[in-house]
């Protein structure tokens, strides 16, 4: 933005210098009486006379400097746009997988303070910390270049998942045997937690 | 340098393209990373395999929807009682794979087989 406003005043500054000189030529050639009487004629038409010729090099030369300068200014507009509606895309997603990271976190807890009514509910939310899962891994592959995650950060979101995937509480021990396990469960949490927090903050460091 | 006879397998097309469980305990049993890794790869089970730099096999995931954390840390993470993952990058290679999956496999070579 700095650059833009300096490109501005320069192109300010160097419109009123032509304009001042055009005014002087004007005034000069057709009210030629506002100057000094006592000057000879000829004088005054040979001052003319240069502050034409040199009024005709410095307006091309405005003239080239205004449209170089108009096109720098229309570059730098479109890149300026193009980096806004960027950032509105990629806060946008950001928080799509963001809200997937809160589902996938919603589930988890529900396995581990093990608010499971049953065999069959603790089978469907299994399927869900899956489901949810695979939706971030998938959202993460189609968004690779947008996001621009370094592969620590991607590490940093995979994490979470590996460590819930190969715990066999949370996906595997029968539901009458995960009952008299809770403490265990329980137990895990805090190393669940501290990934999750991790993931999610990689996340929410990226929106804007 | 690699084996003349170097193999390439389309993980998808000859094996399943849902890679998910680690052993037949996991989930529905199927398709598992003890069964890969038993089929491709059960001439690495040795120390003996691992004494060279030589690229063993090739896996192509261009046919591979999915792949969990189990089925790699399974077919992948069990060879670092033999090698560091360098070497077991070098040695299993991949080919066509996701950025997000090739992160999964690195991170299930540097974290260490999970035994079970």
């Amino acid at each position: 933005m700095p650059k833009l406003l300096l490109l501005r005043c320069l192109g300010l500054f160097l419109s009123a210098v032509a304009f001042i000189f055009a005014v002087v030529f004007v005034v000069s050639h057709y009210y030629p009486e506002h100057f000094d009487k006592n000057l000879p004629i000829v004088h005054l038409s040979q001052i003319t006379t240069i502050c034409s010729n040199v009024s005709d090099v410095l307006m091309a030369s405005l003239a080239a400097v205004g449209l170089l300068l108009g096109y720098y200014y229309y570059k730098s507009r479109v890149e300026l746009d193009d980096n806004t509606e960027r950032k509105r895309r990629v806060r946008k997603r950001m928080q799509f997988l963001l809200d997937e990271l809160v589902s996938y976190d919603l589930f988890v807890k529900k396995i581990l303070y093990f608010l499971i009514e049953d065999s069959k509910d603790l089978t469907l939310n299994r399927y869900r910390v899956e489901d949810t899962f695979d939706r971030i891994a998938s959202w993460l592959e189609h968004n690779d270049k947008l996001f621009g995650f370094s592969n620590d950060e991607i590490k940093d979101i995979l994490a979470v998942n590996s460590f819930v995937d190969k715990n066999d509480l949370i996906t595997t021990e029968e539901f009458e045997s995960l009952d008299s396990k809770r403490a265990a469960l329980l137990a895990i949490k805090p190393e669940y937690a501290y990934l999750f927090r991790k993931a999610r903050f990689v996340c929410m460091d990226r929106m804007e | 340098m690699e084996r003349t006879n170097l193999r390439t397998i389309d993980i998808g097309e000859e094996f399943h393209n849902r890679l998910t469980n680690r052993d037949s305990k996991q989930r529905d049993g199927t398709f598992t990373g003890v069964e890969f890794r038993e089929k491709y790869l059960k001439e690495l089970d040795s120390k003996e395999a691992w004494a060279d730099d030589s690229v063993y096999i090739k896996l192509d995931f261009s046919n591979v929807i999915k792949m969990g954390p189990s089925w790699a840390n399974e077919v992948f993470g069990y060879f670092a009682k033999y090698a560091k993952p360098g070497k077991i990058l070098k040695k299993i290679q991949s080919e066509n794979v996701s950025r997000v999956k090739r992160n999964i496999i690195e991170q299930e070579i540097e974290s260490g087989y999970a035994k079970r």
